[in-house]
C-alpha cells in the first residue's frame, strides 16, 4: 500500500480527530432533531417581492430585444425563444457553447459576459436574465420549496464529515448557502441615525426566526482565519494585527501606510474595504488576477497593477507567514499529506499538489478544528445548566442558539467563557495557546 | 494461444470488421487492436476507448494508462503476458459517439472475451462494464469499482469473476484517485491468489429475519459487545422518514428486525407490541457499542424517533473521514476499501421485502467486518 492508501500511518492524530469528529457529529444531530423556526408568513411575503422582481426582470427582457419572450413549460423563458433573442434578434456573438450539443450558450458564464459587453441591448437583456433567475432561484429554494416538519421547524441534515477540512456542510435545506446581504435582492436597506447602511426589512436568513418567548443568540469569531494563520505561522507582524482592534485597518495601514493613516474618512474607509477584499489572498496565497476579480465583484475600482503592488507589500509585511506557508507546501510534495495545526487532521493531496489547496487546508481545517472543539464543550455546559437552550445552527464560524428570553445573558456568557480559554496550536516554535475572541448578539430574527 | 483464439480478428490491418462497422461512427477512424496475452490468461483489462495516440500506433493500452497499471499488476505478480488489454471500443471516436459505438463494438469485445476465456476481468470505464455485465443501463463507475462480480454465463463460464476498477489513464493525471486502483488491485490479487467468496457466505455467518419475538431475543442475547445498526427507512429526511426494517450484527450473527410489512412504512409488523420491542433492543444495546455508518445524521435519529436508544457508538464514516477524507465515504466505498464483496449496492430491490431485508442484512454485516479492519486506526 502507498502512503496514500494506508491514511498516513493513521495513530495518535487519527484517534484524537476521531473523538473530536465524535463529539461534532452530536452536534449536528442535534441541530437536525432541534430544526430552526421558520417564519412562514414573512416568507410568503417576501416571495411575492420576489415574484414582482421577477416580473420587472421579464419587462426588462422584453424591452431589450424589442418583442415578448415566450415562457417556458415551467413558467420561465423558453430556452429555446431566449436563446433566439440573443442570436438572432440582437445577434450576439457566441462566447460560449453547450457541451452536450455544441449549441451556443446562454448559460451563467455567457450571460456575465455579455452583461459585460458595449451593446446596451444585449447587456440590458443579459442583465434582466440573470436578475431574473436569481430571483426565481432565491424564491423556489429558499422559500417555497422549504419543507417543515411537524413541529412547524426547518430541519436540514447536518453533516460533519462534508468537507474534508472538517468544517460542517447542510443539507435540505443548505443554511451555509443562503444569499448573502450583497446578493440577497429581498433586502430593503435604509440609514440609521448616524447615516450607516442598514437593513430596513426583508433579507432571506430573517425568514429563521426563534420561537415565541424565545430569542436567538449569534456568536461569530472575529476574523478566524485570518487568527489561525497569524498563530500557526506565528508570524509576529500578523499577530500584532490581528491583536489590534481593527485588523482590516491594520492590514490597509501595512499596504498603504501613511495615505491610509493620514486620510479622511472616505478615503480610509475606502483603502480599508480593499485591505479587507485583499485579506483572503494572505490566507490562501492567492493570485492577484483571482484578488483583482474578488475586489472587482465587490464593486470597486482596481487595476490588476495595484492589486499586485498591494500584494507584494503584505507578502513582504508577512514574510514569517509565507515563509511558513513555503516551508508547508515542501513538506507536502515530500509526503503527500498536509496538516491543519489545532486538532491535527491530515489531508492526502499527493507529491504535486495544488499550492491553494496546500495552503488553505491549514487555515480552514484550523477554523473547523477550532470550532468543532469549542462547540461541543459549549453545548454540554449548557444542556446541564440550560436545559431549554437549543442549538439551531452552526455556519462558517458562527453558532446560532435558540434561549429563552430570560436566559439569554447566561448563554452570553458561558460562550464568551468558552472562547477565552485558550486553545492550543501547533506551530514552528512548538505549541503554543492563543485565544480566539467572539461577537456575540442577541436578537428575535437571524441575520 | 489465446492470440490464434481470435482467429482472423486481430490479423485484420486495420479493424477486426464486422457488419456494424458500417454504420459506426468510427468507420473511418484509426483503430487500436486489442493486445493478446500469451499463452497463458490470467485476466483481460477491457477500457472504454483508444487514446489518440493508441489508435495511431494501433495498439490498445500502450499509453501512459498501461504503465500506472502495469507497475499495479506486476506488484501482485501478473506480468503482462498473462493479461488480454482491450477496449469496449477500438477505434478513435468523438467521446459524444462513444455511447453508439460501444453498442455496436458489443458483440466483437464479448466473442472476443469468449474466445480469450481469462477467469478475471477488469473493466476500466462504465461502457466496458456494461457491455461485459450486460447492464440495460449505462452503469456508474465509481459506484461498481471495487465490487466482484460474476460475469454472465456467456463469458466464458460461471466462474470468470469482474473486478471493475477506474481508468488509470484518468488516474495518471488525478492522483486523488491513485489509493483507490492500488485497492483493487491489491483486492485482485487476493481474488488471484484465493478466488472469492464473499463474507455473508462464509463459514459461521448467518443473516437471520427476526420475525416473532422469540426469534427476536434468542438473538439479541447471541450478539457480541460490538454491534453494527443499519436502518432501512421510506425516504431520506430522517426526523420525518418512516422505517421499514433495521439490522443488528456483530459479524457472525445478522439479524434484520422488520418494522413495517411493506416498504411503505404504514403498517407495523409488530403492532401494539412495538414499544416493547424497542425496549428490548435498547436493553441489548445499553451494554454493546453500536457501530453505524453515517449514523449521527441518520441511524440514530431515526432509531430515537421509534424509542430504540443507542448507548456507546461508533462509526465508520466518521473513522473513515478522520482518516482518509480524501477517499469517496458512502458505504459501498469505504467497504470497498477493506473488504471483497459483490455490488450489492447496485442490486435492485423490485418492491420486495424479502429483498430489502438481505439487503438490509449485508448493510449491516458488511459495516461490522469494516469497523472490525478500520477500528485499530481510530484507536489511541
Amino acid at each position: 500500500m502507498s502512503a496514500a492508501s494506508d491514511a498516513g500511518g493513521a495513530g495518535a492524530w487519527a484517534a484524537r480527530v476521531y473523538e473530536i469528529d465524535k463529539r461534532a457529529a452530536g452536534i449536528c444531530t442535534l441541530m437536525s432533531v432541534n430544526g430552526f423556526a421558520f417564519d412562514r408568513a414573512a416568507g410568503a411575503e417576501l416571495a411575492e417581492r420576489l415574484k414582482v422582481a421577477e416580473a420587472a426582470a421579464r419587462l426588462a427582457a422584453h424591452e431589450a430585444v424589442g418583442r415578448e419572450i415566450a415562457s417556458g413549460k415551467s413558467g420561465g423563458f423558453s430556452n429555446k425563444d431566449l436563446a433566439r433573442a440573443f442570436f438572432q434578434d440582437l445577434r450576439a456573438p457566441v462566447y460560449f457553447r453547450s457541451d452536450a450539443t455544441n449549441a451556443p450558450s446562454i448559460g451563467v458564464d455567457a450571460l456575465r459576459a455579455y452583461a459585460a459587453c458595449a451593446d446596451p441591448r444585449l447587456r440590458a437583456l443579459a442583465l434582466a436574465v440573470l436578475e431574473w433567475r436569481r430571483a426565481r432561484k432565491i424564491r423556489v429554494t429558499y422559500i417555497e420549496n422549504v419543507e417543515l416538519g411537524d413541529d412547524l421547524r426547518v430541519h436540514p441534515t447536518w453533516l460533519n464529515y462534508g468537507a474534508v477540512s472538517g468544517r460542517f456542510a447542510c443539507q435540505g435545506p443548505n443554511l451555509m448557502n443562503l444569499p448573502t446581504q450583497r446578493t440577497d435582492p429581498t433586502i430593503v436597506w435604509g440609514r440609521d441615525a448616524k447615516g450607516r447602511k442598514v437593513i430596513e426589512s426583508g433579507g432571506i436568513r430573517s425568514l429563521y426566526v426563534a420561537r415565541p418567548g424565545y430569542v436567538l443568540v449569534g456568536f461569530d469569531a472575529k476574523q478566524l482565519e485570518m487568527r489561525i494563520a497569524a498563530y500557526a505561522s506565528q508570524d509576529a507582524t500578523m499577530i500584532q494585527a490581528c491583536e489590534s482592534s481593527d485588523l482590516h485597518a491594520g492590514n490597509a495601514a501595512v499596504i498603504f501606510g501613511d495615505a491610509f493613516l493620514n486620510g479622511d474618512d472616505a478615503t480610509r474607509y475606502a483603502l480599508r474595504n480593499l485591505a479587507k477584499q485583499s485579506g483572503f489572498a494572505v490566507c490562501y496565497m492567492a493570485e492577484a488576477a483571482t484578488v483583482h476579480a474578488r475586489i472587482a465583484a465587490a464593486g470597486e475600482s482596481v487595476t490588476l497593477r495595484q492589486v499586485e503592488a498591494m500584494l507584494a507589500k503584505l507578502r513582504r509585511a508577512f514574510r514569517g507567514y509565507f515563509q511558513w506557508q513555503d516551508r508547508r507546501l515542501l513538506d507536502v510534495v515530500r509526503t503527500g499529506w498536509v496538516s491543519e495545526p489545532v486538532t491535527g487532521r491530515r489531508r492526502w493531496l499527493g507529491h504535486d499538489p495544488s499550492p491553494t489547496e496546500a495552503a488553505n487546508f491549514p487555515i480552514q481545517g484550523g477554523a473547523a478544528g477550532l470550532m468543532n472543539s469549542k462547540l461541543p464543550a459549549i453545548v454540554a455546559r449548557l444542556a446541564q445548566e440550560l436545559p431549554r437552550v437549543k442549538i439551531v445552527a452552526q455556519v462558517h464560524d458562527a453558532g446560532v442558539f435558540e434561549a429563552p428570553e430570560a436566559q439569554a445573558g447566561h448563554v452570553v456568557r458561558v460562550c464568551n467563557e468558552a472562547f477565552a480559554m485558550p486553545i492550543v496550536l501547533d506551530t514552528p516554535a512548538g505549541p503554543c495557546e492563543a485565544v480566539f475572541p467572539i461577537d456575540i448578539g442577541v436578537e428575535a430574527k437571524w441575520h | 494461444m489465446a492470440a490464434q483464439a481470435l482467429g482472423g480478428a486481430l490479423a485484420a490491418p486495420r479493424k477486426p470488421g464486422g457488419a456494424a462497422c458500417a454504420t459506426c461512427p468510427g468507420r473511418d477512424a484509426p483503430c487500436a487492436l486489442p493486445q493478446p496475452a500469451g499463452a497463458s490468461v490470467r485476466l483481460a483489462v477491457v477500457g472504454d476507448y483508444p487514446t489518440r495516440g493508441e489508435a495511431a500506433e494501433g495498439r490498445a493500452w500502450s499509453g501512459g494508462g498501461v504503465r500506472l497499471l502495469g507497475r499495479g499488476l506486476a506488484s501482485i505478480g501478473l506480468q503482462r503476458h498473462e493479461v488480454h488489454w482491450s477496449n469496449a471500443v477500438l477505434c478513435d471516436v468523438a467521446p459524444k459517439d462513444v455511447p453508439k459505438a460501444a453498442k455496436l463494438c458489443a458483440p466483437r469485445l464479448l466473442s472476443e472475451l469468449q474466445a480469450v476465456g481469462a477467469p478475471l476481468l477488469m473493466p476500466t470505464g462504465s461502457h466496458a462494464l456494461q457491455r461485459i455485465m450486460g447492464l440495460a443501463k449505462r452503469p456508474n463507475l465509481q459506484r461498481w469499482r471495487g465490487s466482484v462480480s460474476h460475469a454472465p454465463t456467456t463469458l466464458g463460464g460461471p466462474h470468470a469473476l469482474v473486478l471493475p476498477t477506474l481508468d488509470p489513464v484518468m488516474v495518471s493525471r488525478a492522483e486523488r484517485w491513485k489509493p483507490l486502483l492500488e485497492i483493487d488491485v491489491a483486492r485482485l490479487g487476493r481474488v488471484l491468489a484465493g478466488g472469492f467468496t464473499p463474507p455473508e457466505a462464509q463459514e459461521g455467518r448467518s443473516i437471520v429475519v427476526a420475525r416473532t419475538r422469540e426469534t427476536l431475543t434468542a438473538l439479541l442475547a447471541r450478539l457480541g459487545p460490538e454491534v453494527a445498526f443499519d436502518v432501512e427507512t421510506v425516504g431520506l429526511g430522517p426526523t420525518h422518514t418512516a422505517l421499514v426494517c433495521f439490522v443488528l450484527s456483530d459479524g457472525h450473527t445478522t439479524m434484520v428486525v422488520p418494522w413495517s410489512r411493506g416498504l411503505n412504512g404504514l403498517e407495523s409488523w409488530w403492532g401494539v407490541g412495538e414499544a416493547d420491542v424497542a425496549h428490548e433492543v435498547s436493553e441489548a444495546l445499553a451494554t454493546r457499542v453500536t457501530v453505524t455508518h453515517n449514523g449521527p445524521a441518520f441511524d440514530h435519529i431515526v432509531a430515537a424517533r421509534y424509542g430504540i436508544r443507542i448507548a456507546r457508538w461508533d462509526d465508520t464514516l466518521l473513522a473513515a473521514h478522520a482518516t482518509q477524507s480524501h477517499l469517496p465515504k458512502n458505504l459501498a466505498q469505504v467497504v470497498s476499501q477493506h473488504l471483497d464483496v459483490g455490488p450489492w449496492k447496485q442490486w435492485d430491490h423490485n418492491g420486495s421485502v424479502d429483498a430489502m431485508w438481505q439487503y438490509c442484512g449485508l448493510d449491516g454485516l458488511y459495516t461490522i467486518l469494516t469497523w472490525f479492519a478500520m477500528r485499530e486506526r481510530v484507536r489511541a
